[in-house]
């Protein structure tokens, strides 16, 4: 069939015209968000602004040394409590080794890969804060295998034991007080 | 159409393309046709008529939607509001804010609007006060009931004072927006930073120095002070002046590799927020003291922390060794003067000696063996002659005073610090060229980024340095500054106890008590000067108010409680590296003693 020339540019011109209308449209909605969320940002940094200028002013060191006399009682840090690197912390002591921990992991149902290696006891006899990590490592692993998360190794009751063990076994801590009055002396 | 068509053309071998001519109407003879013509005629008009109207509609779109521009842009400019007037933030090295404008929109009143609208202008000025107090009833009054257009009553108010005033809903009484610089760490950084006019312009500190960096720009600019050092040197230069009775105090913290400035602080000091009023007419001496920046704007002779320079130029110059002996046996006189030593020896002393104990009479005549020329080129080279070379002002930075004729008897008392005025800011300079292997930098407040190269001049060498690094431990290990110790940071430094020169003599009891002290000895990073204003001894102190009983102890306090902030790791002062790098061989053995 053929189309009359006439009506053929016609119609190219309607189109043409519609999607014309259409871009602009979108373009001045486009237009319109981005104003409004320039003009968001330009309020958002503004309180920003303000609230850094207040936070600072909450901030003055003059205010937390008054705050931390009344309430804290920290002492800057004197040089015997800086080490210049980890070599030089001194390590704690070693806790007897907690009573057949071969027995209990071999009894704990089949945990994820990743776990076995981090609950199992590593043949050397572990310090207190390895094995405390060793407890909660399981829970990174449970997550790479959700299949497995039902069994995730928790420290099993032994191994809690020999937590709470060395935990209590340690030197009680002194109060905070006693501690602040302690440092102060050595001042 | 078709059939017409075929009907009309009555060849069939016509080819495709050619097209019949169109058709004519076929006249219809007599009336009807008459009739017919003429609604033909009238049907043509009308399709003109309205292909006109069309034509112009489709032209009037196509100018609207085409060649008029961008509706939107118009739209976005009277939407989005014009930012405001700018001046940068100021922010320590940190990031801590320390200076910025906040919005804080001035209240003026029309006249006119408010007395159309029958408001009376006794009740809003009684309205008005009771919101702002800090207004005086009468002047609020007298503006209400102008009916001026424009007055303005109050400049920059705080949002709490704006919702108060906004609440009267008095009519006429308006808000204009305003920006005012604030200063959230208040009287912390005064005299550094500095404050601005109520227009905006810098007036004093970095606030003045970089007035035209500052305006119009909305990069932050990061100094080199660090808040919390500041707050350090500032509190314990209080209790100095508290513990001491003292007018006044001032200290400075200097990177001695970079020259950065880490805190500068001149007490008494005021809230830049509300800066003391700087009109000549109603300046009370106190708001001058206030203002008054010791640092950069101060001159004073220092006394003996001038033998640093003397001995270093001493040494670096070949005149003297460590173990050369200089006669202090008797003091010296030199036409009306009289050189004498407070802790006088009576006897040959060494230049260790010399420096520990602090001798007048040694200083001198190692003065005088170098010469008049070589002091003054030193001094120079130091940039002791010339006004600091820092980010401040002109006009905030003090002309060292010196002799014009460099006499001898100059020579001599420049040795140990007097006869020459130099501001704090000079002094430490100089000092940590001094110690940090001989190069001097320039002072700056601007934070240098982290492995940057800074320019320095070399002006003495690395030896002369180490030597010097050694003078200053031994003072604090074994000579007059005992008390800046600081257990594990290896302070060294000297002590400078002068009397102050008023109108022309020296007052014995008015003293200006300086300690310069850097840490750690063995690898110099920081070095703080401290300097106390008229300090009267106490019962802890004995009744001395010396360096080393008033500025030197603090200096110690300061380096303990800085040290970890600036990331200075302690170390053993027993250890045998330290103690070889840091002992004087032609002490050792010796001790020194005082009575």
């Amino acid at each position: 069939m053929r189309v009359p020339g006439g009506l053929f540019w016609v119609s190219i011109a309607f189109v043409a015209g519609i999607g014309n209308y259409a871009v602009k449209q979108g373009v001045q909605s486009l237009d319109d968000q981005l104003n409004d969320v320039k003009r968001k940002t330009a309020a958002a940094e503004s309180k920003i602004h303000d609230l850094t200028a207040e936070w600072t002013y909450l901030n003055r060191p003059e205010l937390l040394a008054d705050l931390n006399r009344r309430y804290l009682g920290l002492m800057p840090l004197l040089p015997k409590q800086t080490r210049n690197s980890i070599e030089d912390l001194p390590m704690r002591p070693t806790p007897p080794p907690a009573p057949e921990p071969q027995v209990v992991a071999a009894a704990m149902p089949v945990p994820a890969p990743g776990a076995v290696a981090a609950a199992a006891p590593a043949p050397e006899p572990a310090t207190p804060i390895m094995r405390a990590a060793s407890a909660i490592t399981p829970i990174d692993s449970a997550e790479a295998a959700p299949v497995t998360a039902a069994h995730t190794p928790r420290p099993t009751a032994t191994e809690r034991a020999s937590i709470d063990r060395t935990i209590v076994e340690r030197p009680k801590p002194p109060t905070l007080d006693a501690l602040f009055a302690q440092v102060a002396g050595d001042r | 159409m078709l059939s017409s068509a075929l009907r009309i053309d009555d060849n069939p071998c016509r080819p495709r393309h050619f097209k019949p001519p169109p058709c004519a109407p076929i006249p219809v003879p007599g009336a009807a046709g008459e009739l017919l013509e003429s609604a033909r005629n009238r049907l043509l008009m009308a399709a003109a008529v309205f292909a006109l109207i069309f034509v112009v509609v489709a032209g009037r779109l196509v100018e609207v939607v085409e060649i008029a521009g961008d509706p939107s842009e118009g739209r976005a400019a009277h939407r989005l509001v014009p930012p405001p007037v700018v001046r940068a933030d100021i922010v320590d090295r940190n990031g801590t804010l320390l200076a910025t404008n906040l919005d804080s929109p001035a209240l003026y009143v029309d006249s006119k609007v408010m007395l159309q609208a029958g408001e009376s202008p006794d009740a809003a000025a009684k309205a008005i006060t009771a919101a702002l107090p800090d207004l005086s009833m009468s002047e609020i009054h007298a503006k209400l009931a102008s009916g001026k257009s424009f007055a303005y009553l109050t400049r920059s108010l705080t949002p709490r004072q704006e919702y108060a005033v906004n609440n009267l809903g008095i009519p006429g009484v308006e808000f204009q927006p305003g920006e005012k610089r604030r200063y959230p760490l208040g009287d912390l950084m005064s005299h550094v930073v500095g404050y601005c006019s109520i227009d905006n312009i810098g007036q004093a500190g970095i606030e003045r120095g970089l007035n035209p960096k500052i305006s119009d720009s909305r990069k932050p600019v990061m100094l080199s002070l660090d808040a919390r050092v500041q707050y350090v040197l500032k509190d314990e230069l209080a209790q100095v002046i508290d513990q001491f009775d003292a007018k006044g105090a001032a200290g400075i913290i200097m990177n001695v590799r970079t020259g950065e400035i880490v805190a500068m602080v001149s007490l008494p000091d005021f809230d830049p927020n509300h800066p003391p009023s700087t009109d000549p007419k109603h300046e009370t001496a106190e708001d001058k003291d206030r203002v008054f920046d010791k640092i950069t704007s101060g001159e004073y002779e220092l006394g003996s922390v001038f033998k640093i320079f003397n001995t270093a130029m001493a040494l670096d110059s070949g005149v003297a060794k460590m173990t050369s002996v200089f006669d202090a046996t008797n003091p010296i006189r030199i036409g009306r003067f009289t050189i004498e030593d407070y802790h006088g020896k009576h006897r040959p002393l060494s230049v260790p000696e010399i420096f520990a104990y602090s001798s007048n009479i040694g200083s001198a005549r190692m003065a005088v063996a170098a010469g008049a020329d070589r002091q003054k080129a030193f001094l120079a080279k130091l940039g002791l002659l010339e006004p600091v070379p820092v980010e401040f002002d002109k006009a905030d930075v003090a002309k060292p005073h010196f002799p014009k004729q460099w006499r001898e008897v100059n020579v001599m008392t420049i040795a140990f610090g007097h006869g020459i005025a130099v501001t704090p800011l000079h002094m430490i300079t100089a000092t940590a060229a001094m110690i940090n292997g001989g190069i001097l930098h320039e002072p700056t407040m601007l934070k240098v980024p982290a492995g940057a190269k800074v320019p320095g001049v070399r002006v003495i060498s690395q030896q002369t340095s180490d030597q010097i690094r050694r003078l200053f431990r031994l003072v604090v290990e074994s000579g007059t500054a005992k008390q800046a110790e600081a257990q594990g940071y290896v302070v060294g430094g000297k002590t400078g106890t002068a009397e102050k020169n008023q109108h022309g003599h020296y007052e014995e009891k008015k003293l200006l008590s300086s300690f310069i002290g850097a840490f750690p000895m063995n690898d110099p990073q920081y070095v703080i000067l401290t300097i106390v204003d008229e300090p009267h001894g106490n019962k802890q102190s004995h009744g001395y108010a010396t360096a080393g009983w008033t500025v030197a102890p603090a200096t110690g306090r300061i380096i303990e409680r800085i040290a970890p902030l600036l990331g200075v790791a302690p170390v053993d002062e027993n250890s045998p590296q330290i103690v070889k790098d840091l002992q004087i061989e032609s002490l050792s053995g010796k001790k020194l003693e005082y009575e």
